[in-house]
């Protein structure tokens, strides 16, 4: 530009004007707003108080107001802008390229007039003669003493908006996430940090951001960084690294993670996204895991050992092969009601793996068999303190109470059909008093031999115990006595 | 030398059944057995008597000390008293027992136990 002179404006001719009006990569309109004029001034007449109500009570005169604007020209870019070919087309549909929300803008335009301002801008979405919507910011400058000259602009946002919101929706995902994700530059230091990471990690973003990611690292883990560093530099993505990063109050958390580099628009490394996922929790179940099967065979194996213990012993006071196949099955029978009684319930297993036992939950399971008769109910009675059992105090009790119980079916009260059992629990202290008293049976006596499995495995059960076994042979039924130490059956 | 048949033995083992049938076993074959349902009660035993040549201990049990801390305690402050322990665990190694244990796993019959006491003494 070589004119400097105020007047040397007026040296450029028409076409130069025009010329600059096409080329400008912006929408430029020339429009006439003096119609628009006109009914402001009809409704000052009328007396209109608060315009803007008035205009939401009567949408058909902001419909009025719109036809009542021409547009006088449009410039080259316009056309593309709104997919027209000729400049008619455009002057003649102005209503086509409004959308319904366009209306609430008009309205405020028209106050804007109403209150005697002559700048008018804002952001809304309109829409081509084909119909694609097209988001625009606008600017109208009213001139003229009837606003006949007004010159509107308008820009094309569509795509600056989209990639808006394209990164409003990331980020509300990056917050939104409940794992940790985060960046840093080439030099470590965190640039971003994410509500996860304050969950995971303790840090506020404002604590975090600007400082070393180091600080995550335990010190016998810092040596971690420069391999990571390393890596992210040739371009790899390191997925799914289990390792260990420290909260800021001291704790050390195990954590899966990722990590990727983060690239410019060039395509150069910059830094590095980093996502970490606590899973300390699983850790623990997984720990939990291995630990139950641990559990789980271990008892399989003492269960061998049981069964193999119950088949030689009971091998003792066999006569036949016939005898030591019903005494070993009812006394592994005995065992496998009471275990079942120590499974967990479905779904709630737990490192413990069996649930305690109750001595009253085991002496039913044991005497179950028995109990089925039409008056068997009557015929036993159970009371007393109950307490839980250790498992391998349960196994004890177990067969303890099966060898009553069959000898009491055998010779005593449950051999006919008016014998009753009593059983009575008391815990006194440390001690825990079982009295199994049988009555209205045959007329009983001492067994010749102490020497069968009953005896053999209740002298050995009260000495894991730390008690000790009274049997009175009273004619009338026999009374067992059985006193152990607490802490023992409860393990 | 007297036949080591006639060698007092020690069983530690908390499952009284499993205990029995240990018992009965070296009972059987000719032993002289004394009984502890645990460490602890092993180790007064121990203290009161000078003439046992083998313990057998299982390792699983309640109490103070396992069969392993149990054996090792033995090896210390009874080093000519042979060893045997025995678990259902698979694991067991021969690093984790002392210099004279052996191991025997669980469940065992009477002539492995017999076996394995005639090879620790």
């Amino acid at each position: 530009m070589t004119a400097e002179s105020p007047g040397a404006g007026a040296m450029i001719g028409q076409d130069r004007y025009r010329e600059i009006f096409d080329a400008a990569p912006v929408s430029l309109w020339d429009v006439d707003f003096s119609g628009v004029a006109a009914l402001l001034d009809r409704w000052r007449a009328e007396g209109t108080d608060d315009l803007r109500a008035h205009l939401m009570d009567h949408p058909e005169e902001v419909e009025g107001a719109i036809r009542r604007i021409s547009v006088l020209d449009v410039n080259s870019f316009t056309l593309d802008l709104f997919e027209v070919d000729r400049n008619q087309d455009l002057l003649h549909s102005l209503a086509g390229i409004l959308l319904p929300d366009t209306a609430s803008i008009f309205i405020d335009m028209l106050v804007t007039l109403w209150n005697g301002l002559r700048r008018f801008g804002g952001e809304t979405r309109l829409r081509t003669v084909s119909g694609r919507e097209v988001e625009v910011a606008f600017t109208l400058d009213f001139r003229g003493a009837r606003f006949e000259r007004t010159l509107v602009s308008l820009r094309d946002i569509t795509a600056q908006k989209s990639a808006e919101r394209a990164g409003i929706r990331l980020a509300a995902l990056i917050d939104s996430s409940e794992d940790a994700i985060l960046t840093k530059d080439l030099d470590s230091i965190i640039t971003s940090w994410n509500r996860g990471a304050t969950e995971l990690f303790g840090y506020a973003a404002e604590e975090a951001i600007g400082k070393p990611v180091t600080m995550l690292m335990p010190a016998e883990r810092r040596d971690e960084e420069p391999a990571i560093l390393a890596r992210i530099r040739a371009g790899e993505r390191i997925e799914h690294y289990e390792t260990v990063r420290q909260h800021k109050d001291g704790t050390l958390i195990d954590i899966s993670l990722s990590v990727s580099p983060l690239k410019n628009a060039d395509g150069t490394i910059i830094g590095a996204s980093k996502i970490a996922r606590d899973i300390t929790e699983q850790k623990r179940a997984q720990e939990q895991e291995h630990l139950l099967i641990r559990e789980m065979n271990h008892r399989i194996k003492n269960l061998f050992a049981l069964a193999s213990s119950i088949i030689s012993l009971s091998a003792r006071d066999a006569e036949t092969p016939q005898a030591l196949k019903a005494r070993a099955t009812e006394r592994l029978a005995a065992l496998a009601r009471v275990h079942s009684l120590t499974l967990a319930p479905h779904g709630q297993i737990d490192a413990a793996a069996a649930m305690p036992t109750t001595l009253h939950a085991l002496i039913k399971a044991i005497l179950s068999p028995y109990d089925e008769g039409s008056d068997a109910a009557q015929r036993i009675a159970l009371s007393g303190d109950d307490l839980q059992l250790s498992p391998s105090a349960t196994t004890s009790f177990a067969l303890l109470v099966h060898e009553f119980a069959t000898n009491a079916a055998k010779y005593g009260a449950l051999s006919n059909e008016r014998g009753t059992i009593t059983i009575e629990s008391k815990q006194r202290g440390d001690r825990l008093i079982i009295s199994w008293i049988e009555r209205e049976g045959p007329a009983v006596a001492p067994p010749a031999s102490s020497e069968g499995f009953g005896s053999y495995l209740a002298k050995a059960t009260v000495k894991t115990l730390n008690g000790q076994i009274n049997h009175d042979w009273d004619p009338v039924g026999v009374t067992v006595r059985l006193d152990v130490a607490v802490s023992r059956a409860q393990g | 030398m007297k036949s080591p048949f006639s060698a007092l033995v020690l069983v530690v083992e908390d499952e009284p059944l499993v205990r029995l049938d240990a018992i009965d076993m070296l009972t059987g074959a000719g032993f002289r057995v004394v009984d502890a349902a645990n460490a602890d009660e092993a180790i007064a035993i121990l203290e009161q008597r000078r003439d046992i040549r083998v313990v057998v201990t299982d390792i699983q049990m309640p109490g103070s000390m396992d069969g392993l801390k149990l054996a090792a305690t033995i090896h210390d402050r009874w080093p000519p008293i042979a060893l045997i322990v025995t678990s259902g665990q698979a694991w067991v190694q021969q690093r984790d027992l002392p210099e004279r244990g052996r191991f025997l796993p669980k469940p065992y019959s009477g002539p492995r136990l017999v076996e394995a006491i005639q090879a620790a003494l």
